[in-house]
C-alpha cells in the first residue's frame, strides 16, 4: 500500500512563504484563500520568546471529519490517503469547513483576482468549477498520478511533487510513502521526533512536524 | 501565541443558525399540536405553523449554499452524513404531516411527530459533528438542541394558541409540562457549559460568560416565576402562561444564535513542541487562545 504524506522540518522552516507562493501560482487561488500557508507563532514571554515558522493546509487525515459529515459525498479518501473533493457535485453547505479542525477549506462565491483584472497565470490556471464549492489542498494530486504514469517517484521526481515541497528553499518540507520503510518521509521521522497538530482529536493527520533529532 | 489563536469561523452565519433556531422550535410546536389534538382531530393552524417554522429554516439553510441548484446532492451520503440525514427526514415529515393535514388520521399525524423528531435528533448531531468547532462537538450539544427545541416548540403553542387560536384544549400539554422542559433545560445547559470548561476556546468561554447569566434569569427563572404564580392568580392564567411560552421560545431562539454564530470560535492552530533552533533546547508548547 501506499500513504502519501507530508513532513514540515520546524527547524528549517525559515517563514519565507515561498511555499505559500508557489501554491498560489500553481493553483490559481483567489486572494484570502491559502491552500499552503505559513505560521509565524510566537511563544513565550520576554525575554525568553522563541518563534516558530508551522507550515499548515490540509493535513490529509486518516480519519477526516471532512468525509463523514459530506452530505454529497463530494469529499472522498484514495486509498493512498490523499482526501480529494469533486467540485462537480458539491453543493457548497461549508460543512466540511466547519468540520475540519485545521481550518484548511476554503469557500469561494465571486470571482477575484490578486490585482486588479486576472493575470496570465490566473487567466490559465483558473478553475471556475471550484466557484461556490468547498477548495483545499490536494497535494498536487494531479502532479503525483502524472508522475506514478510516468515511472517517477513522488516526493523525488520535481515533476510527481507537490509544488509547495519543490519550492522550499531551506528543504524544510518533504513529501513521499509513510508506508515505505526506505522513503525519505519514513527516515526523517524514523531520525528525528515529530508530532501531528491536534493529535488529541483523534484526525490522524498525514502532516507530521520535526521538532527535535532522535538521539 | 501570536499566529494560532482560534477565531470566529464565517462559514456559517446567520441563516444556518436560522435553521437550528426554527427547525427545532417548528418540531416541538408541531409535537405539541398533535399532542393537544388528543384522540379528536388536530387543529391544523398551530400544525401549519409548526410545518412552515421548519420549512423556513430549511429555506434559509438553502441560501446558504455556495451552489443551491445542486440541494438534491444534499441526498447522497446517508450512511454517514447527519445533513443527508436530517434532509431525508425533512422529507418523511413534510410528507406525512402534509397526509396527516388532508386525511385527518391520527396514526399518519403520530408518524408525522415521530419524523418531526428524528429530523430535530439529526440537526442536533449535525450540529456536533462540526468537529471544528468545539462549542458545537461537545456531547451536551446534542441534549441541549433536542430539548431547547422541544421548550421553544411548546412555549410557542401556548403563546400562539393563547394569543390567537383561542382557549387551550382539554388534551392540550398541561402547564407543569413548560416548567419540567424548562428545569430540564437548565440543567443540560449547566452541564454544556461545564463540559465547555474542560476544553473551549477563549473566545467561546467569553461569550458564554455574557450569555449565561440571561439565559437562566430570562430565559428559565423569569418563565418559571410565571408559571408558579399562575397558582397565586389564576385570573391572570393565561396571559402568564403566555408569557412563560414566549421567554421559554425566545430564549431558546437566542441561546442557539449565540452557540452557532456568537461562540463558535473554531480549533485555531497548535504546535506540541518548539524546535531547537537558536539559543536554548526544544521545549512544550503552550496552547494559546484556550482557557
Amino acid at each position: 500500500m501506499t500513504r502519501w504524506a507530508m513532513v514540515a522540518d520546524l527547524r528549517r522552516c525559515v517563514g519565507c512563504q515561498t511555499c505559500t507562493a508557489s501554491c498560489k501560482l500553481t493553483n490559481a487561488t483567489p486572494p484570502g484563500v491559502q491552500w499552503r500557508k505559513v505560521l509565524d507563532i510566537e511563544t513565550g514571554e520576554y525575554p525568553d520568546v522563541r518563534r516558530t515558522y508551522v507550515p499548515v493546509g490540509c493535513m490529509h487525515c486518516d480519519e477526516p471529519p471532512c468525509l463523514d459529515v459530506c452530505p454529497s459525498t463530494a469529499t472522498r479518501k484514495r486509498a493512498d490517503g490523499i482526501v480529494t473533493i469533486d467540485y462537480d457535485i458539491c453543493i457548497g453547505c461549508a460543512y466540511c469547513a466547519v468540520a475540519c479542525p485545521y481550518q484548511a477549506r476554503y469557500k469561494v462565491t465571486k470571482r477575484d483576482f490578486a490585482y486588479d483584472r486576472e493575470n496570465t497565470s490566473e487567466e490559465a490556471r483558473e478553475d471556475p468549477k471550484r466557484m461556490g464549492v468547498a477548495q483545499k489542498c490536494t497535494f498536487c494530486v494531479e502532479r503525483i498520478d502524472f508522475g506514478l504514469e510516468n515511472g517517477l517517484t513522488p516526493g523525488i521526481d520535481p515533476d510527481a511533487t507537490p509544488a509547495c515541497v519543490n519550492s522550499c528553499i531551506a528543504d524544510a518540507l518533504a513529501f513521499g510513502d509513510l508506508d515505505d520503510p526506505n522513503s525519505n518521509v519514513s527516515r526523517l521521522l524514523a531520525e528525528n521526533k515529530s508530532f501531528r497538530m491536534h493529535e488529541e482529536l483523534g484526525t490522524g493527520p498525514g502532516f507530521h512536524y520535526i521538532w527535535e533529532e532522535r538521539r | 501565541m501570536i499566529g494560532s489563536r482560534p477565531w470566529l469561523q464565517s462559514n456559517w452565519d446567520w441563516r444556518a443558525a436560522g435553521n437550528f433556531i426554527f427547525g427545532g422550535a417548528g418540531v416541538g410546536l408541531f409535537v405539541a399540536a398533535a399532542l393537544a389534538a388528543g384522540s379528536g382531530a388536530a387543529a391544523s393552524a398551530p400544525l401549519l405553523c409548526g410545518m412552515g417554522l421548519i420549512a423556513l429554516g430549511l429555506a434559509l439553510v438553502w441560501t446558504e449554499l455556495g451552489r443551491p441548484m445542486r440541494f438534491i446532492n444534499v441526498l447522497r451520503h446517508p450512511a454517514r452524513s447527519w445533513m443527508s440525514r436530517e434532509a431525508i427526514a425533512a422529507i418523511v415529515f413534510f410528507a406525512l404531516a402534509i397526509g396527516a393535514l388532508a386525511t385527518g388520521s391520527a396514526p399518519v399525524l403520530w408518524a408525522a411527530c415521530v419524523a418531526a423528531l428524528a429530523f430535530l435528533y439529526c440537526q442536533a448531531r449535525m450540529l456536533q459533528g462540526g468537529k471544528g468547532i468545539p462549542a458545537w462537538r461537545v456531547q451536551a450539544s446534542v441534549p441541549l438542541l433536542i430539548l431547547t427545541g422541544l421548550t421553544e416548540g411548546l412555549g410557542l403553542y401556548f403563546l400562539l394558541q393563547i394569543a390567537f387560536f383561542g382557549p387551550l384544549p382539554a388534551a392540550a400539554p398541561p402547564v407543569w409540562v413548560l416548567a419540567l422542559l424548562l428545569a430540564l433545560r437548565l440543567a443540560i445547559w449547566r452541564s454544556y457549559c461545564a463540559s465547555l470548561k474542560e476544553g473551549a476556546p477563549q473566545g467561546t468561554m467569553d461569550m458564554m460568560a455574557g450569555a449565561a447569566p440571561w439565559f437562566a434569569a430570562l430565559g428559565h427563572g423569569l418563565p418559571l416565576l410565571a408559571l408558579a404564580a399562575v397558582l397565586a392568580l389564576p385570573d391572570l392564567g393565561g396571559v402568564l402562561v403566555a408569557l412563560a411560552g414566549l421567554l421559554a421560545f425566545a430564549s431558546g431562539w437566542w441561546i442557539k444564535f449565540v452557540i452557532v454564530v456568537r461562540a463558535a470560535f473554531n480549533q485555531g492552530y497548535a504546535i506540541a513542541f518548539t524546535p531547537a533552533r537558536g539559543p536554548g533546547g526544544s521545549r512544550v508548547a503552550e496552547k494559546s487562545g484556550w482557557n
